[in-house]
């Protein structure tokens, strides 16, 4: 290679030069970019994490509102819950590792050669007396990298393609499983709710006498307080299910991308499964009070 | 099943509430409760406060059962998917191979960048620069020999 460029004439130089034009048009894959978004975008799996502590939870948040024979009974669903919480938390595990070197895998830089050739080129250039001028040195370098780039960007896209596809049925059944676990929380903590805040219903009318009206008054904003916080909770619980569709969705549309590079109906299809996912993530995100038009639910 | 006995819970806590908000204007309640005003609170209303409370006490037992069915949903959804969960770490663990490859082709692209730089520092540098050109390779060789990062 050093000898051919040291040869260099004005056609060499413009072979190189057309060369380089037709190497630089397909180094830079929109594909790739685009998983990485999705696996960015995906990853952020907080939701699915904190709602299932929460639902590990259940018993300690319910115990000061039950009666004795009650918390009997609720210990015993304490126990059965904990138990479960081992394979809940497993699922999520596995599904974050596999995202995460999805963007790996995807990441701008993981198959890049562009650094080391560069100090390839620059080792070259404290050479003295080579006969080589800077500007040969620059095309070597600038020339190597294109071409390996335009190496390592197929390479990249087909070990993308062979670990989305692959993973692609196991996924889909773990990110069901998530939606479905997420549905069991937030109708359990719809019953959570209707026991610390029924107790509460039952309880307080029979205060509102001028005797207790310290305790009446105690209680309603107490009230106030939890119904707030199942409110967020119940919130939490759609926002977290529609982020899982969502990643499961652009999962299926990366895939199909994949497949087929040429297809404009797939490009156009993970467009907005991706921007159905970003929105579900900011969604996820974003402060949960903002969300609220009105801060305190009346009881 | 578990969503019919929440259904039944919800229903129960409202009769319960439509009991207990009997004013005493109103006319009396189906538990035949005596409305006059001057009466005690518990008597002002449509049950008494035990009558709630054992009433509620219902609805709670109904509700756990209903978040008993809800716990079992959830470990049968868990269920059946440790093969699954393989499954994924094995596509996992091959990318990660993937990467360790290509972080191999990038050090060793990177060595002989180092190895171009040594042999210059070693034809036309002044001594002083071969030790830091020679730990650049000898670095480079024995991070190749480790298993790279995951």
């Amino acid at each position: 290679m050093i000898l051919l460029l040291r040869a260099s004439r004005p056609l060499r130089t413009l072979h190189c030069t057309l060369l380089l034009a037709a190497l630089a048009g397909c180094a830079a894959s929109p594909r790739l970019q685009e998983a990485r978004e999705v696996a960015a975008d995906a990853v952020k799996l907080g939701g699915y994490a904190d709602l299932s502590e929460r639902f590990r939870e259940t018993y300690h948040r319910e115990r000061p509102y039950l009666t004795a024979a009650a918390d009997a009974r609720e210990r015993t669903i304490d126990a059965q819950r904990r138990a479960a919480y081992a394979d809940i938390t497993a699922i999520h595990d596995v599904v974050v590792q596999y995202l995460r070197s999805l963007a790996l895998v995807a990441g701008a830089n993981t198959f890049s050669l562009d650094a080391p050739i560069k100090a390839l080129g620059a080792g070259i250039k404290a050479w003295p007396d080579a006969g080589l001028e800077d500007r040969h040195v620059n095309a070597f370098t600038g020339l190597a990298r294109l071409m390996a780039r335009a190496a390592t960007a197929r390479q990249q896209e087909n070990a993308l393609q062979l670990m989305v596809h692959d993973a692609e049925p196991h996924l889909q059944l773990l990110l069901d499983a998530m939606q479905r676990l997420l549905r069991y929380y937030d109708k359990s903590s719809d019953n959570e709710r209707a026991i610390v805040l029924g107790m509460l219903d039952v309880e307080i009318p029979f205060a509102e006498t001028p005797r207790d009206r310290l305790l009446a008054a105690l209680a309603k904003a107490h009230r106030q307080t939890r119904a707030q916080e199942y409110r967020v909770a119940g919130l939490r619980h759609t926002l977290a299910i529609k982020h899982v569709a969502a990643i499961a969705a652009a999962h299926t549309a990366l895939l199909q991308r994949l497949e087929q590079p040429d297809n404009a109906a797939a490009g156009e299809t993970l467009r907005q499964a991706s921007g159905a996912l970003r929105l579900q993530t900011d969604a996820l995100t974003q402060p949960l009070a903002t969300q609220f038009a009105t801060p305190l639910e009346q009881p | 099943m578990a969503d019919s006995l929440s259904a039944c819970a919800d229903t129960l806590h409202e009769r319960i509430m439509q009991a207990i908000r009997q004013r005493p204007p109103a006319p009396p309640a189906d538990t035949g409760q005596d409305p006059a005003p001057d009466a005690a609170p518990e008597l002002a209303r449509g049950m008494t406060q035990a009558d709630a409370q054992a009433l509620f006490d219902q609805e709670v037992l109904l509700r756990q059962c209903a978040n008993t069915l809800y716990v079992q949903a959830a470990v049968l959804a868990t269920s059946g998917l440790d093969s699954v969960r393989a499954e994924l770490m094995e596509v996992t663990a091959s990318a990660r191979d993937t990467l360790r490859h290509v972080a191999r082709v990038q050090a060793l692209v990177a060595l002989a960048a180092d190895l171009v730089a040594l042999a210059g520092a070693l034809a036309a540098g002044p001594p002083a620069q071969w030790p830091a050109a020679i730990r650049q390779v000898r670095d480079r060789v024995t991070a190749l020999r480790q298993p790279g990062p995951a």
